[in-house]
């Protein structure tokens, strides 16, 4: 369990791996899983001019 | 598998897609390295421990680039190789490769100053459409039917800050059915394709657009192939459009993106990839 950067919501481990991006459940912000023990998260990249397929 | 073979998963972030490549490789007992494409960096001496092959699923295309070749000069296979990349990310190399090796591609013309790109528009004819020479996922297309239209679009591409905005890829714009096709070429085999639909003239399915499989039709098997031998072959996505003078292929992305393909096809492209990857790390 942590903290959501921008809006301090509670945010819960699950099955995610790290480097996945995924919504805070209460502000909807895209957060990146940086670790899993400790479960960690911040603000997801932002998307690049140069991101794509 | 337990010889030491490493595959190293080259991302930034990780989507269901890397979450398939990483459960494929597990599956088939193969080690996998990630490397994080924000936090590696590369010397000029190869270091100690590196994967045998490296799978680049960045999703940035200049670091995809950068590190395909620092790879290279390791001595580490890369999937796809770095020139794939290079050509195949780039629309204005792709169009001309594609043209000099005679697959049937959209007519393209390209200018390199404001001045120079309503010529371009005028010369390709309305509608055309203006795409950024690198980019994708459908970011700052922009469809033209007048010249009152076009030059709004060329000044604000020539307000933009990167200069390969003043890049000018006039594309013509291909009556087709509100649908495209997604081919998906895995080494020298088209594994699935699907139509993409969209009520809107762009059908990328990162837009939206609406899904359903395509069948491997001898046409779009043989186009599909060649468009991605003429790029320099590998895991690749080839795009094409139903014109009226049959199929046209308009895009081959280096570092495509398969959840909708493979949810809509049912064909686990994610073991055909780490197959194809593993074959080459074992050269």
């Amino acid at each position: 369990m942590t903290q959501c950067p921008e809006c301090d919501a509670a945010v819960a481990n699950s099955a995610m791996v790290t480097g996945e991006i995924f919504p805070c459940p209460d502000c909807g912000t895209e957060l990146e899983v940086t670790g899993k023990e400790p479960f960690t998260v911040e603000p997801a990249p932002k998307e690049a001019e140069d991101w794509g397929e | 598998m337990s010889d030491g073979f490493r595959l190293g998963l080259f991302s930034t972030i990780i989507r269901p897609e890397e979450k398939w490549l990483l459960a494929a490789a597990e599956a088939r007992g193969i080690a996998v390295d990630r490397i994080d494409d924000g936090e590696v960096t590369f010397g000029l001496e190869r270091p100690a421990h590196l994967p045998d092959v490296v799978l680049n699923r960045s999703v940035s295309h200049t670091r995809s680039v950068y590190a395909a070749r620092c790879f290279a000069h390791y001595g580490v296979p890369t999937v796809n190789e770095p020139d794939v990349i290079d050509l195949a990310g780039d629309k204005i190399r792709t169009s001309l490769r594609l043209f000099e090796r005679g697959v049937p591609t959209p007519r393209v013309v390209v200018a390199l100053s404001p001045e120079a790109a309503l010529k371009a528009v005028e010369s390709v004819g309305y509608p055309a459409v203006l795409k950024p020479a690198v980019g994708s996922w459908g970011r700052l297309m922009a469809k033209v039917s007048s010249a009152d239209e076009a030059l709004q679009v060329i000044e604000h591409k020539s307000a933009l800050a990167s200069p390969i905005h003043s890049i000018y890829y006039v594309q013509e714009y291909v009556p087709k059915p509100d649908r495209d096709l997604r081919a998906f070429v895995v080494g020298s085999e088209v594994v699935a394709a699907m139509f993409r639909r969209s009520s809107e003239w762009r059908t990328n399915a990162a837009r939206g657009g609406q899904v359903e499989p395509a069948p491997l039709t001898p046409e779009l098997v043989d186009l599909s192939l060649r468009a991605a031998a003429a790029v320099g072959g590998g895991v690749l996505a080839v795009d094409l459009m139903e014109s009226p003078k049959g199929l046209v292929v308009h895009e081959v992305n280096p570092t495509p993106e398969f959840k909708a393909l493979s949810g809509t096809t049912g064909v686990d492209i994610a073991g055909k990839i780490v197959d194809h990857a593993v074959g080459i790390g074992r050269r």
